[in-house]
């Protein structure tokens, strides 16, 4: 007898707090993918259902309502969390009750829980391409400016490293704001920046913050198209916030944009816009969060049941075209195989792809510290020539 | 967590060892051992495998991961297990008691791991083994040398005195009678003043 009962997911990302906007992203490619499996005929014909409760931004949230997913709704699947003090609070919950966090953001790496499955980008699949794009066509003096919690402290650790290891590379300063920082925080900073004139300003500042920041610097007129700002965050959600005189001339470096122009990206994004809206643009964490959903409903029609020693196999070494190109799951770190680009913002408000890997992608390496190189090829293509 | 925004250092060199080390596991095959190969191969690290221990350890080893168990403790102790060891000892221990951590101290461990082992804390635990024992190594160095400092300004002291009381000069005159003699023969001051020492027991005696 085939088993037609639904199989509950747990999906948990904040829809209010300081992450909100991303997180909403997440939550709604996860809504997305699922409304997706289950048109299809759901798995082996039950349907999924998630289960979503609000963790507001608030790593203790997460953790309760991680728990309370598993104990009293029974999932063994979440998909969830954005920043990395949410992350680290769900991971003893699922490594606890055995059970698996599906985790679409890029991140700062130097982890491994065999309990999760990490689809966006380690430092060796964005970092490493920025430091390497950013001092061979700006120059290696860099001023780095970050929200104050762990991702920004490790990710400027990682891309000073790069930096230092450049001939004349030198770190400026290096400033935090808190999460929750509002604009007359940023004024000072910009005026700093100006006075150091660096070659570039490297922002690891999230959420609403964001926005601000950009904000500021166009303020003070600092001029983007000769020392822009590169994030490994900054996407098309907050550029839409921001505006376009703000966004322009702006780097960013991520697996996926919106404007990759295959018909496979482009049509997925009209039957997202179809179904929710304009309201929520799709981005970095949005495409990882959707390709994961999939993914997982792939291993679990295989595997035939979610329960982690069952799914796992079928998920480590999984290959899935997703939309940034074909992705792939390292069955030895748990970590995803991806196509970084670097991204930078146009007079319209998209990204002009200025530079990809090669089709065949990077593989993850999350405990890389050193930077060599191979698999990432420059787009010939000068950044004049797509600017402006 | 490093403090943000304080140094120009790069935190790499203890990575970058880290990711070429050549890592002996003297460990029986079993999941604690699978786990601790993965994690380290994650890591970049190379990982080789052994049970029982090998007397002597393959040339160019650079760290040493062992199961201290009371079993492996009865059997003959290899050469290379003890405080000395010229690279860093990591002992695997299945019991957190007195008598173990007694045992895993007095081998010279720079780390311990607990089974079950788990990925995480295998790196934290890594890199303060290796850390601690450079510690321990530069400050060893720098004990010898100022214990050979101390040795050499008792002797002279002492040489001074005996300058003092034979010749019935003040403490100045004898280190300059000492320091002339050192020019003169092409010695250091320290050799002269041994000399001194040496002369005035057979003296004496």
């Amino acid at each position: 007898m085939a088993n037609s009962d639904p199989i509950h997911v747990g999906v948990l990302f904040s829809t209010s707090g300081t992450t909100a906007t991303i997180e909403r992203s997440q939550a709604f490619a996860t809504f997305f993918a699922i409304g997706e499996i289950n048109a299809a005929g759901g798995i082996n014909g039950r349907e999924l259902v998630p289960i979503y409760y609000d963790p507001q931004g608030i790593p203790k949230q997460y953790q309760a309502f991680a728990e309370r997913m598993i104990r009293d709704d029974c999932v063994n699947v979440i998909f969830g969390c954005y920043m990395s003090s949410t992350r680290k609070a769900v991971i003893p919950v699922v490594e606890k009750w055995r059970r698996l966090l599906l985790y679409p953001t890029p991140y700062e790496g130097f982890e491994f829980s065999p309990h999760v499955i990490y689809t966006g980008a380690a430092p060796n699949q964005n970092s490493a391409q920025l430091a390497d794009y950013m001092t061979r066509h700006y120059g290696a003096r860099i001023y780095l400016i970050g929200s104050d919690y762990i991702y920004p402290y490790e990710s400027n650790r990682i891309m000073s490293d790069f930096i230092l290891e450049v001939p004349g590379g030198k770190k400026l300063a290096e400033r935090y704001v808190p999460l929750d920082a509002s604009e007359k925080d940023f004024i000072g900073i910009v005026k700093d920046i100006k006075a150091k004139a660096p070659d570039f300003v490297f922002s690891t500042v999230v959420g609403k913050a964001t926005r601000m920041l950009y904000q500021a610097y166009a303020d003070i007129g600092i001029d983007a198209s000769k020392t822009p700002i590169a994030s490994l965050t900054t996407c098309e959600a907050e550029i839409a916030e921001m505006g376009l005189r703000i966004a322009a001339g702006h780097i960013t470096s991520a697996p996926y944009f919106q404007s990759i122009a295959s018909e496979h990206n482009q049509a997925c994004l009209a039957r997202f816009h179809q179904q929710f809206g304009e309201e929520i643009e799709p981005n970095m964490c949005w495409e990882a969060a959707y390709f994961q959903t999939h993914l997982f409903a792939e291993a679990m029609r295989e595997a035939g049941d979610d329960a982690y020693d069952a799914l796992l196999p079928h998920l480590l070494g999984r290959e899935y075209h997703a939309l940034q190109g074909k992705i792939a799951i390292n069955p030895a770190n748990h970590h995803t195989r991806l196509n970084p680009r670097l991204g930078r913002v146009n007079q319209e408000g998209n990204f002009d792809i200025i530079a990809e890997s090669a089709p065949s992608g990077v593989e993850p390496d999350p405990y890389l510290v050193t930077h060599t190189g191979e698999e990432w090829n420059l787009l010939q293509r000068p950044p004049e020539a797509l600017y402006g | 967590m490093a403090s943000p925004g304080k140094s120009q250092r790069s935190t790499l060199d203890l990575f970058r060892g880290l990711r070429n080390a050549r890592i002996m596991i003297f460990h029986p095959k079993d999941e604690n051992r699978d786990t601790l190969v993965q994690q380290l191969q994650r890591i970049g690290c190379q990982a080789l495998t052994m049970w029982p221990p090998l007397a002597e350890l393959p040339e160019n080893t650079d760290i040493v991961f062992f199961l201290l168990n009371a079993e492996a403790s009865a059997k003959k102790k290899p050469a290379w297990l003890g405080p000395s060891s010229p690279i860093p000892l990591i002992g695997i221990v299945e019991y957190e008691n007195p008598t173990t951590l007694d045992t895993a101290t007095s081998l010279g461990s720079h780390g311990i791991l607990v089974s079950p082992i788990h990925a995480s804390g295998i790196l934290a635990t890594l890199i303060l083994a290796i850390h601690h024992f450079q510690e321990i190594k530069t400050l060893t160095k720098r004990n010898q040398r100022l214990e050979q400092k101390l040795q050499a300004a008792n002797q002279i002291s002492a040489a001074q005195a005996i300058l003092v009381r034979t010749r019935n000069i003040s403490i100045t005159e004898a280190y300059k009678v000492m320091r002339e003699q050192a020019m003169l023969k092409r010695t250091t001051i320290e050799e002269i003043a041994r000399a001194i020492i040496h002369a005035d027991g057979i003296l004496s005696s």
